[in-house]
């Protein structure tokens, strides 16, 4: 090698270090000193970090031949957006996004022309079709970009079971609220697909998980219990009677005693989920069949006949002095028509008549200790461990007292607050032959993997003895068919078993119980021996009539005969 | 190290056009292979977007017959259908399960209405 091919040598190594320096150089740059700027244009890539793509898993409705409707599922369009600083011609563009889209013009003018803006939206849930086209007017600063969105198919069927979701208020990722969406949001939610508008971008988004693997988290779809049928129905009884009695709430509960599952369940003020904006207050998506608490009346009766008949403080044949109105511990409690029935009046009475003084008879022959297992182990002591969410713990605590007067109230159901769902939980105990359910919405969990969980909660008990339920039950049955007006409920052909209440609304201003308004309740089980369903109906503060007998005998009597029919339930008698 | 770049340095003296055509070879294979490249990327990223739309396009029929499904669901009531003349069935009679007759055979046995 000679001189020059030496230099020329040494030239090639020197220009190859140099190209090495610079290369590490602009790397340095790049990512050490402009890294920050770099990953900030990318971001600029994305509108803005939003839950404007998510995914989540369906709620399905189950009808009685195993159909499963969507009650809750995601559904996919477009966003239409615009860059207000690449808008040349707001007039114009104005002119041909009306032809596809309803647009104020004034609004969107305002938003077209405001100076520094790099994003607004235009129109939200646009249809593919309609999307296509606004991308094909090619118009500069538009642009559409997938949206997804929570849709009830239902509308207002089923809202405060199925609940809402909304925002995270620290994140933009969507949780639910209310309802199944609350309670069951674990399940639901399903990784992100990524806040990115862009195609292209969107491609490299889920690179990471690709890789190295998602998260552990496992998601699915929630198959409930709710027939829609027998759901649309029982909010259409519920309309009725509300437009009748003009309550403040009316609330009802189509349960299979059996199970605890839960076929229809509604109450009214109702929402539509689809459309938010139209509450006016956020109180209405609680559910008070299960978050709130009342005083439910005389269909507490039947639970405390089966406890005094179970512990043997009397038996069917039993009769008492009924004397209109007696004292316990310096409180008067009368019969609603303060009317004595006299000296041997039967137990059957009890419930015919609904005669508070016999009710706290015998509540009181059973002593406070007794009394308070049995209403226990009612359930009504506990939350009933329904699969929805912030489920209120009952009222009873004065029970735990021992007083005399607190379980002479307690026995027809004043003085103790219970939830509508554990009411009808508690009553369902003397349909099922004396077993606790756990009232569940949700029948099972269909995970994205392909198992499937079944929610099948276990029963506890038995609480009675099926001489005790069969006392009860035979009581009850006379309670339909002999004390409620001919022609009104009784079925020639099906044994039903049933019982109203009227409860006074306690005062919360002045203390006490209101002198005019009344919590009305009714619940019915059919047919009475093997009952298929039972149907509970609460209304509170219904105007223009004092017992729940003239006001829910109706909704109950049409709910039974849907039913009936619905399931072709066969006669039992 | 300068003894061995400088062999090098022969070695690719002589062998210089034939480094030269291979060296080209692999840039237009690799030009080619990334034109392949970005034009599969693209036609698929087109396809999803197709596809998407499509999704889009089902997804919302789909959420429409279930709101129909729904809503014809509810409408079906003891009112709607007695409106086209149709009443509740009635039960003629009940035979109960312990005391079938010989007369009724099988059908006792079943303890439904007639």
């Amino acid at each position: 090698m000679n001189s020059k091919q030496r230099f020329r040598t040494r030239l090639m190594l020197a220009c190859v270090i140099a190209a090495g320096c610079v290369l590490a150089a602009k790397l340095y740059d790049t990512d050490i000193i402009n890294g920050g700027a770099y990953a900030a244009r990318a971001a600029a890539q994305y509108s803005k970090p939003s839950s404007a793509l998510f995914d989540r898993g369906t709620i399905f409705f189950t009808s009685k031949d195993g159909t499963e409707t969507a009650a809750a599922a995601v559904e996919n369009g477009y966003l239409v957006y615009m860059n207000p600083m690449q808008v040349t011609d707001p007039q114009g563009d104005y002119q041909a996004l009306s032809t596809l889209l309803p647009l104020d013009k004034a609004s969107f003018i305002a938003h077209a022309t405001k100076p520094g803006d790099p994003y607004e939206e235009i129109a939200h849930k646009v249809d593919a079709s309609t999307s296509a086209a606004i991308q094909g007017l090619d118009l500069t600063g538009i642009r559409t970009a997938p949206e997804t969105w929570r849709s009830y198919p239902g509308g207002t069927l089923a809202a405060h079971i199925l609940g809402v979701i909304g925002e995270d208020g620290t994140s933009t990722a969507v949780s639910g609220r209310y309802g199944l969406e609350k309670y069951y949001d674990s399940v639901l939610s399903k990784p992100g697909v990524g806040p990115s508008i862009d195609a292209f971008a969107s491609l490299f988004s889920g690179i990471k998980d690709s890789v190295f693997g998602g998260s552990a988290q496992r998601s699915g779809d929630v198959v409930t219990t709710i027939d829609p049928a027998v759901q649309a129905y029982l909010e259409q009884v519920l309309s009725q009677t509300e437009s009748t009695w003009h309550p403040d709430q009316i609330g009802g509960i189509v349960i299979d005693p059996n199970t605890g599952a839960i076929v229809a369940m509604a109450s009214h003020p109702t929402f539509d989920p689809n459309d938010l904006s139209s509450v006016k207050s956020n109180a209405v998506l609680s559910d008070p069949l299960v978050e709130s608490v009342y005083e439910m009346g005389s269909i507490m009766k039947p639970l405390t006949m089966a406890a005094a008949l179970d512990s043997g403080a009397v038996g069917p044949d039993s009769t008492y002095d009924d004397t209109g109105c007696m004292t316990v511990s310096g409180r008067k409690i009368c019969n609603y028509d303060l009317r004595a029935r006299g000296p041997a009046t039967p137990m059957q009475q009890i419930l015919s008549q609904s005669l508070n003084v016999g009710a706290a008879t015998i509540a009181l022959k059973m002593g406070a200790d007794e009394y308070r297992k049995y209403f226990y182990s009612y359930g009504l002591g506990e939350k009933s461990g329904i699969d929805l969410p912030d489920e209120a713990a009952p009222l009873s605590g004065n029970l735990t007292i021992g007083a005399d007067v607190d379980i002479a109230t307690a026995s027809f159901g004043q003085g103790v607050a219970v939830t509508p769902v554990g009411m009808a939980r508690a009553l369902s105990v003397i349909a099922n032959g004396g077993y606790v359910v756990t009232p569940h919405v949700v029948k099972e969990i269909d995970y994205d993997d392909g198992s499937v969980v079944k929610v099948d909660p276990p029963r506890a008990g038995p609480v009675l003895s099926p001489k005790t339920v069969e006392e009860v039950k035979n009581m009850l049955v006379t309670v339909v068919d002999k004390a409620f007006r001919p022609g009104t409920i009784a079925r020639t052909h099906y044994s039903q078993g049933a019982k109203t209440g009227t409860a006074q609304i306690a005062d919360p201003v002045h203390g006490g119980y209101y002198a005019d308004r009344y919590l009305h309740s009714f619940f019915g089980f059919f047919p009475a021996y093997s009952p298929r369903f039972l149907v509970f109906f609460y209304q509170v503060y219904p105007k223009g009539a004092e017992y729940a007998s003239e006001t829910l005998t109706a909704a109950y009597n049409d709910m039974a005969g849907f039913l009936i029919n619905y399931y072709d339930i066969p006669p039992d008698r | 190290m300068t003894k061995t770049i400088a062999r090098t340095y022969d070695t690719a003296f002589e062998n210089r056009s034939r480094i030269t055509a291979i060296l080209l070879s692999a840039c237009l294979f690799m030009a080619l292979f990334y034109a392949y490249d970005v034009y599969s990327v693209v036609s698929k990223t087109v396809a999803l977007e197709k596809v998407s739309r499509q999704t889009t396009a089902v997804s919302g029929a789909i959420s429409a017959l279930d709101g129909s499904y729904i809503a014809l669901l509810g409408s079906v009531t003891p009112d709607a259908l007695g409106a086209y003349g149709l009443e509740a069935g009635q039960v003629a009679a009940y035979i109960p399960l312990s005391a079938p007759t010989a007369s009724l055979g099988g059908l006792a046995s079943a303890g439904h209405e007639l």
